[in-house]
């Protein structure tokens, strides 16, 4: 298979918009003959069913919560990246794309990345029209703040709920869509799998998660916008209901999932304290702009913070990268913090975590000030913890947060199945090897808002509208294989619980797919995986029934699905003998512990496809090169 | 006709007629204060009160009340059986955290209002409860007023009638401790600053009119008004 | 830690619901509430009985998701506090504990703890959004918000649409839920334009929807888990007014 990237060439700088100009259009009075699924509602799926439906497309918008407001995307807390130098410190386009590449550490494809800065701009413009109350200054104009491993001053937030305002102002066009009539919401119905007509995207099936009842809607073409897949870790940021289930199906139907191996571990969580959590809580990476990172310079050192003086604290981010100091991106941050810990500096009561200390930041520019930009992050740390973190260093810990990996998808965000396009964080496109800070909401927004809705005219203007109806074969072949595969998990009857598979499953790629990786933790998950399939097929123990609403059931489904992608992950991250952003391989490291990325063998993007049920996926490489910005060594120093 | 159909038309109508039937006990109550001024002062503002040269706007002031008080018991109603429909229950356990015996029980306490304000006009307007000791019933005073001070006096010192007065200003009090801030905030005066102010002086208001009203009967059972 | 729990269990929305006693042992004050629940239903479900079905998603106090009645108050009894982010520390040791669902007349039980709340969504769509379309706009600084606007315009903008103050108002009215959205678009120069039409046909549908009208009880403002005031509902009202006017001049 070759892998067309679709990109376009010439100068950088007029690519998109060269190419947007050549992309085929549909007449605006055809365009309702048109129907297009979208699954999910989070910043990716939001905002593309909003601008298809007001493009007048027929849209249909899936989601698995009980309302569209409720995608993930509305946890999202720092802010939103936008080229728009309103810091007034030089910052630009070319600076966002440049600043992504690098993060990504050239793992990405330059031109995704060059539009997704080029229209960072727009996004924010769209946001203020829809009532985004981004914060703002005494002169009335926007605030902007430094994050996560910027220089300029270029993210734009609504307090510590950035995700939340834009998600709301996707929902709100969303619901003015439906007033409308051209947009159809189904709440709480999941995706079990897709449609693929003559080789392409036509439908999809979904359960009912309150009756049970299978649906098959079929469309002229389906978008994916289904979220991460950091839940696999079972402790992560993410929520509870999130799942790799719906991409993992399409990859089974023949897309190509890319990089999964490039997983995203989030410095600044609230810390692991014990098997019965559900999920870890981030602390917004904002918190670094004014907290420095420690720990005691001393091993076993029990003493309370207070008590420590300053020669005996460890500033480590701030000794090892002197220039970017705490703010260092985050998988650095996160490998330093894991480093510390292991060297047996860590505190807390597991002695796996970091502090993170604001007592200087409050000497400095008083408990208001401070109170004014944390404030409700504060608030959260003393609920959970039960400290104040006024008084207190907060404890720290990195947890599994975000996934780089995803659906593979061309300049168009097209998968390699026609018709199927995949948006936000499920796809693979902008953040390479690692992602940085505030850049996510970006490019879920810009995919839905600004580049999806003109390229899937592309597509859609070289099929037949309303091709295939739901009553095709093949909407009752793929029902009838999904029924089974719920009834096969109904009458397991075995003994262990869901949660069980998913904690066993989660520690074991935590421990040897997690922070640090080498070939020997990678093949002893690939040995491991296999082994808590195989229990859990034969093991688990389910009560309920299917036509009912069946917790459970979802959550077994879904956990069947990340049992398999688990496997591509870590066979990904074996396969990938390098250390590069987020995926880090301890054989492979500068003398001083950093990544070392091989360039010569490994530019490439990683595309797995699906062999069949315990058969090896193969791989398949589109080489990334790079014209404008030359891989260097990413150095923070 | 769309804005009574809208919720909050709805309740905008409450709060004004519920706001001029209060501004109307205002006023009855200062009427009410005269009768601390001895027979005198209560049998001439009675007999003023009723003299035609004030008959015609009386008049208008009583349609204006009346068509109040319909406007206010028929929405009450309507609010009251929508309201109900939209929460049949609240659960097994409700703890309240600020709705107050008083914003819960402003149906009930309406209906006892509108039972006492019969009871009450039967009495002192139609005389035709108490009728032995009514204004009728009596002589006219030295000034050949009818004698109103009489018939108060009398009738409170019965404790029966007192304490039904007394019951019935409770309730009073009740359904404007809630009601007087109530009608402000449905009208939308109130903003961040003087919203529990205004809270706060509402029941207070609410309590001086009821206590004022009770005053009376205290006074007479109590023996500071006699005859 | 111990605790009694008396839950609600309802099989489906017409089944007759009631409560159900259980005893969990072993809570660590650091465990949230829903963590304790997976944790019996971790128990219940090796014991092969039917485990309690709930809510839950982003599990920090952000997607509006969990939501239920415990001892009394909808999302517990600590201010600002949605159910996921109750921690057992909070409970003394060995008390009981009642958790049923939320209670309104819109909001129908589907199952145990879960209810069916599209009708907020539908409230929403009866207007509240600016008309935006998706495409080229004036930057973001082209018109100017005073700070003072845009930090009341996010004190609203804050509501979490979990239903809560419909649970908790002794009417199941939505004035607050409304009356968040109506401030926060209202308040900024984007949503201005469309304010009074939105005042009239928000509230319109939420009469429609079967929630119901306001008594100023203010149960609202206290469960809520954001902080969202009642004075954002004398500001609806307002809006109502002026647009009723207008509507009548
Ligand atoms: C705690 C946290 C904080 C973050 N903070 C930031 C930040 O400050 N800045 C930043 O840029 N990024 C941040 N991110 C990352 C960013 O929020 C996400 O990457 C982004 O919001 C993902 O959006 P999405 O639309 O792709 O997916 P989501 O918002 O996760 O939406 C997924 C949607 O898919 C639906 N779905 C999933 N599976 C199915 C199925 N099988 N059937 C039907 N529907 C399905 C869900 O119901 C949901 O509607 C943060 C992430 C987390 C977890
Ligand atoms: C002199 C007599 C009365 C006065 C001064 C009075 C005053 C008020 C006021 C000021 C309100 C507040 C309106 C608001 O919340 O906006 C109110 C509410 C109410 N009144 Fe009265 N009222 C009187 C008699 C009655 C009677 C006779 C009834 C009979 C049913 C009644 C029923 C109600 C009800 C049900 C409400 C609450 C409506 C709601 O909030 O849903 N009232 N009243
Ligand atoms: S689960 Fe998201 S708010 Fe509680």
């Amino acid at each position: 298979m070759t892998l067309d990237g679709k990109v376009p060439s010439g100068p950088i700088e007029t690519r998109w918009a060269r190419h947007r100009d050549h992309l085929r259009l549909i007449s605006p009075a055809n365009k309702r003959r048109y129907t297009v699924i979208v699954v999910g509602t989070g910043l990716g799926g939001g905002s593309a069913s909003a601008t298809l439906a007001q493009l007048g497309y027929n849209v249909l918008a899936f989601c698995y919560q009980d309302s569209a407001r409720r995608a993930h995307s509305i946890a999202a807390q720092g802010g939103i990246n936008a080229a728009k130098n309103y810091g007034g410190d030089g910052d630009s386009v070319y600076r966002l794309f440049y600043e992504t590449v690098k993060g990504g550490d050239f793992r990405s494809r330059e031109s995704n990345v060059y539009r997704l800065a080029e229209l960072s701009g727009n996004i924010i413009d769209q946001c203020v029209a829809q009532g985004v109350p981004f914060q703002r200054e005494y002169s009335g104009e926007l605030s902007t703040r430094s994050f996560g491993g910027a220089l300029v001053s270029r993210t734009l937030f609504c307090r510590g709920q950035t995700g939340q305002q834009l998600l709301l102002g996707c929902y709100q066009a969303m619901m003015r869509q439906v007033s409308e009539g051209s947009l159809k919401v189904f709440p709480k119905k999941e995706m079990l799998d897709l449609v693929v007509v003559d080789g392409e995207a036509k439908g999809i099936l979904v359960r009912d998660l309150t009756t049970g009842e299978y649906e098959a809607y079929a469309a002229d073409a389906v978008v994916i916008a289904t979220g991460g897949y950091a839940s696999v870790f079972n402790l992560s940021t993410n929520a509870v209901g999130s799942n790799v289930g719906a991409i993992m199906r399409c990859y089974k139907k023949g897309a190509l999932m890319a990089n999964p191996c490039y997983t995203q571990i989030h410095p600044t969580c609230i810390p692991f304290a014990g098997w019965f959590q559900s999920k870890l809580i981030l602390m917004s990476e904002s918190l670094r702009n004014d907290g420095r990172v420690w720990v005691p310079k001393k091993k076993g050192d029990k003493r309370p913070p207070h008590e420590i003086p300053e020669s005996d604290r460890d500033y480590y981010l701030e000794r090892k990268y002197p220039s970017y100091g705490n703010l260092a991106p985050r998988d650095i941050s996160s490998r330093a913090a894991k480093e510390a810990c292991d060297d047996g500096r860590g505190v807390g009561p597991s002695g796996y975590a970091v502090y993170l200390d604001f007592r200087d930041a409050i000497q400095r520019h008083g408990r208001k000030v401070i109170e004014e930009r944390y404030g409700n992050l504060f608030e959260l740390y003393e609920h959970i913890m039960g400290e104040d973190p006024y008084a207190q260093p907060m404890k720290i810990y990195p947890a599994s947060h975000y996934a780089m990996g995803g659906l593979w998808v061309d300049y168009n965000l097209m998968s390699n199945i026609p018709g199927l396009f995949v948006i936000g964080e499920a796809n693979f496109s902008d953040h390479g090897a690692n992602r940085l800070g505030a850049s996510a909401l970006m490019q879920g927004l810009a995919d839905g808002y600004f580049v999806l809705p003109y390229t899937i005219g592309d597509y859609l203007a070289t099929t037949q509208p309303g091709k295939v109806k739901p009553d095709n074969q093949e909407f009752k072949k793929v029902k009838e294989d999904d029924e089974a595969r719920v009834n096969r998990l109904l009458s397991i009857k075995g003994s262990r619980t869901v949660l069980d598979f998913r904690i066993e499953l989660g520690r074991l790629l935590w421990e040897n797919v997690g922070m640090a990786r080498s070939e020997e933790t990678l093949t002893k998950a690939l040995e491991e995986i296999p082994r808590i399939r195989e229990a859990f097929w034969s093991d688990l123990k389910l009560t309920g029934s299917e036509k009912d609403l069946n917790q459970q059931l979802e959550r077994a489904w879904r956990l069947s699905e990340a049992l398999d992608f688990a496997e591509i992950l870590t066979l990904d991250a074996r396969e990938r003998r390098e250390s590069c952003g987020a995926h880090f391989r301890v054989e492979h490291q500068t003398p001083d512990g950093e990544a070392l990325r091989n360039d010569a063998e490994y530019s490439y993007v990683a595309a797995w496809e699906y062999k069949g049920e315990g058969e090896k996926p193969a791989m398949h490489k589109e080489p990334l090169t790079f014209e404008v910005v030359q891989p260097t060594v990413r150095s923070y120093k | 006709m769309a804005f009574l159909s809208n919720p909050i038309g709805k309740k905008m109508l409450m709060a004004l007629t519920g706001i001029v039937l209060f501004l109307f006990l205002v006023a009855h109550l200062l009427g009410n204060t005269t009768v601390f001024g001895g027979q005198g002062w209560i049998n001439a503002y009675a007999e003023h009160i009723h003299s035609a040269m004030f008959a015609p706007p009386l008049w208008a002031a009583r349609v204006v009340l009346l068509a109040c008080l319909g406007l206010h018991i028929a929405l009450g109603t309507l609010l009251f059986l929508e309201n109900t429909k939209a929460a049949p229950t609240k659960g097994t356990f409700v703890t309240y955290k600020e709705a107050g015996l008083s914003s819960r029980t402003m149906f009930y306490t309406g209906l006892l209002i509108l039972a006492y304000l019969i009871y009450h006009l039967l009495h002192f307007t139609f005389h035709s409860v108490h009728a032995s000791i009514s204004v009728s019933a009596f002589p006219p005073d030295a000034q050949g007023r009818p004698d109103l001070f009489r018939s108060i006096a009398l009738s409170f010192q019965r404790p029966v009638i007192a304490g039904t007065y007394l019951l019935a200003m409770a309730v009073v009090c009740l359904h404007t401790f809630h009601g007087v801030f109530s009608s402000l905030q449905t009208l939308g005066l109130p903003g961040k600053a003087s919203l529990p102010v205004l809270k706060r002086a509402g029941q207070v208001l609410a309590t001086l009119l009821a206590a004022g009203f009770a005053l009376v009967p205290v006074a007479v059972l109590t023996g500071w008004i006699n005859l | 830690m111990r605790f009694h729990l008396k839950v609600w269990r309802q099989e489906g929305p017409e089944a007759p619901g009631r409560f159900f006693d259980y005893d969990v042992d072993d809570i660590i004050p650091e465990m949230s509430l829903l963590e304790m629940l997976d944790k019996l239903n971790e128990e219940l479900i090796k014991k092969g009985t039917p485990p309690i079905t709930f809510e839950s998603d982003c599990r920090e106090g952000i997607c509006g998701t969990c939501g239920m009645v415990v001892n009394g108050s909808a999302h517990g009894p600590q201010p600002k506090t949605t159910t996921c982010e109750i921690r057992m520390r909070h409970f003394q040791d060995g008390e009981a504990i009642t958790i049923e669902p939320f209670r309104a007349a819109v909001f129908p039980v589907q199952k145990d703890l879960i209810v069916e709340r599209a009708g907020l969504d539908k409230v929403i769509q009866a207007g509240g959004y600016t008309s935006a379309y998706t495409g080229t706009h004036a930057d973001a600084n082209a018109i100017l918000v005073p700070k003072d606007d845009q930090e009341y315009a996010m004190d609203a903008a804050a509501c979490i649409g979990c239903g809560a103050c419909v649970a908790a108002c002794p009417n199941s009215s939505a004035m607050l839920f409304v009356a968040a959205k109506i401030a926060h678009l209202g308040t900024l120069p984007q949503g201005k334009p469309e304010e009074a039409s939105r005042a009239l046909s928000m509230t319109e549908a939420m009469q429609e929807e079967g929630f119901g009208a306001c008594s100023n009880h203010f149960e609202c403002q206290a469960v809520c888990p954001k902080g969202i005031r009642v004075e954002t509902i004398a500001r609806l009202n307002r809006a109502f007014l002026k647009a009723s006017l207008k509507r009548l001049a």
